[in-house]
């Protein structure tokens, strides 16, 4: 083969590749792209690999045939085209895996976590070693070969100086090829990579700045691939909290239309009345009622936690008491009545509610009320200067289903006197040092206050609150009405 | 979709500019070296 001249080598070698190159396209059609997208570099790479092996094997059959190419030459032969054919399946291989990801990133489709991972380590692995192995094979032939051929070539100073020579241009020649194709290979991965990075780092880009519309496409069953799998996962469980906020914020303006915007306009009477929750929801709920003969019914209940079950029962108690006050008889009735609702509701879910009904009669001077397991409304004299309390027995609503309630009441009033309904929130606030608001801070605002509007006390109570609990979080639902009897 | 249908075939083309490459070089470099390396 020595003596063959180079072109007539050439002209098979290249008669070779022409024909896998013109099979190559419909095989790669009927093997390669058939594949699921994930497998396809792997196939592309087994693929070119094979053709090249092809190629080998039609170009020694080809010379051997027409110019009787002795075996060790067709096995050198092919023993080079399979070293070539490596690093050509390795570069289209990733060549392919690129396609992939551009295409995934075009399409922006996301497509399931491949159950099999095949590591980026693992693979960087057995390419590197693959390559590392190659590259030695190819210069541990040329120097065996070489050195074989220089021991034949004699003592001649010119033509040891002549092989000295061809030695070295060949050697120089074969490095700058596999330092070609090791540096082709190189950048042929990095652009894979940068891709994959910028794939991810634009999405996640775009999560920073608030923006949940894209995914990442799962381009690839590496570290990248399982990336994108849980990035996806992640801006996923951020959409559904955000849609879960927004229905939370949907549901707290929903329930603050359900508590009365202002306090009605009845003579004799001065009202004010704040709710607020520690959450979005709540389960605190304060109104006012208009029953017959110019009569007033102030509700204040507190349903056992707080949020959004909290508040989905006491909007169903709120609808047991405004329906129940259609048909007003007397806070006990009333109280009988909603509890015995209630019951039925509460049974599967184990809640209950607190509430204290006062129903105010201005004409007659008189108040009359229901305590049904919440704190008794506190009443400051101004002209006594002393506070009594509207208490009575009654246990929370929602626990046993027939109770029977009683009415209290009390006849005539000092004008000018408070009086102070609130839920379990105000005196039981606690500050970061843990102690409790307690009931005499409140009476201590209400003296202080007496003489203001009933909006000025309800508002220096609340402020008070919020400056006692500081920086401690709040633990639970505040509601207090103030009623100030003229 | 819209890459499919012009993306992609653009991709497939530059991939066969890409072994047709190689196989020149590969060519060039076995037809030099006589397959003997």
């Amino acid at each position: 083969m020595a003596q063959l001249p180079p072109v007539n080598l050439g002209v098979h070698i290249f008669a070779a590749f022409m024909v896998v190159l013109i099979l190559r396209r419909p095989l790669e059609k009927r093997w390669v792209m058939i594949a699921d997208e994930v497998l396809q570099p792997k196939r592309q790479f087994v693929f070119d690999f094979l053709l090249g092996l092809a190629a080998g094997l039609l170009a020694a059959a080809l010379n051997t045939s027409t110019y009787g190419f002795p075996a060790a030459s067709a096995i050198s032969l092919i023993y080079g085209v399979l070293i070539y054919s490596f690093f050509i399946a390795l570069d289209m291989s990733l060549a392919r895996e690129r396609t992939i990801i551009l295409s995934a990133l075009a399409r922006n489709t996301i497509q399931p976590l491949p159950k099999r991972l095949y590591s980026m380590t693992r693979r960087f692995t057995l390419v590197a070693v693959a390559t590392a192995l190659c590259v030695s094979i190819v210069n541990l032939s040329v120097i065996a070969r070489d050195m074989s051929w220089l021991t034949m070539v004699g003592t001649d100073p010119g033509a040891v100086r002549e092989a000295i020579l061809s030695v070295t241009y060949e050697v120089l020649f074969i490095m700058a090829v596999l330092l070609g194709l090791a540096v082709n290979l190189i950048v042929s991965y990095s652009r894979n990579l940068k891709l994959l990075f910028e794939n991810e780092t634009g999405v996640l880009e775009r999560v920073t700045n608030g923006d949940l519309s894209r995914l990442v496409p799962v381009a690839t069953r590496d570290e990248f691939g399982l990336i994108a799998g849980h990035t996806n996962t992640m801006i996923e469980g951020l959409r559904h909290r955000i849609e879960l906020i927004t229905a939370l914020k949907l549901a707290e303006e929903v329930q603050r239309t359900l508590l009365p915007a202002h306090p009605p306009r009845v003579p004799g009477l001065d009202l004010a009345g704040a709710s607020i929750y520690c959450n979005e929801t709540g389960g605190d709920y304060f109104d006012y009622v208009r029953l017959p003969q110019g009569r007033l019914g102030v509700i204040v209940a507190d349903v056992s936690g707080h949020g959004i079950d909290a508040a989905l029962f006491m909007a169903s108690a709120r609808a047991f008491l405004l329906s129940g006050a259609q048909d007003f008889k007397s806070p006990s009735q009333l109280a009988c009545d909603v509890n015995r609702y209630m019951t039925r509701d509460s049974a599967a879910t184990g809640r209950f509610m607190s509430m204290f009904f006062l129903e105010i009669d201005p004409a007659a001077k008189t108040l009359r009320w229901v305590r049904a397991g919440h704190e008794p409304a506190v009443v400051y004299s101004s002209v006594s200067a002393s506070f009594s309390t509207l208490g009575g027995e009654g246990i929370a609503m929602g626990v046993v289903d027939h109770v029977e309630y009683r009415d209290y009441a009390q006849r005539g009033w000092e004008p000018g006197s408070v009086v102070v309904i609130g839920t379990d929130g105000i005196t039981e606030t606690r500050n970061k040092a843990g102690e409790l608001f307690g009931d005499e801070r409140v009476r201590a605002i209400v003296r202080a206050n007496a003489a203001a509007s009933a909006a000025d006390i309800q508002t220096a109570v609340i402020d008070a609150v919020r400056a006692f609990r500081g920086e401690a979080p709040q633990e639970d639902d505040v509601t207090l009405v103030v009623v100030k009897l003229l | 979709m819209e890459f499919q249908r012009s993306h992609r075939p653009h991709a497939e083309k530059v991939v066969t500019m890409r072994i047709i490459l190689h196989y020149l070089i590969a060519v060039v470099i076995l037809t030099i070296y006589g397959g003997q390396v």
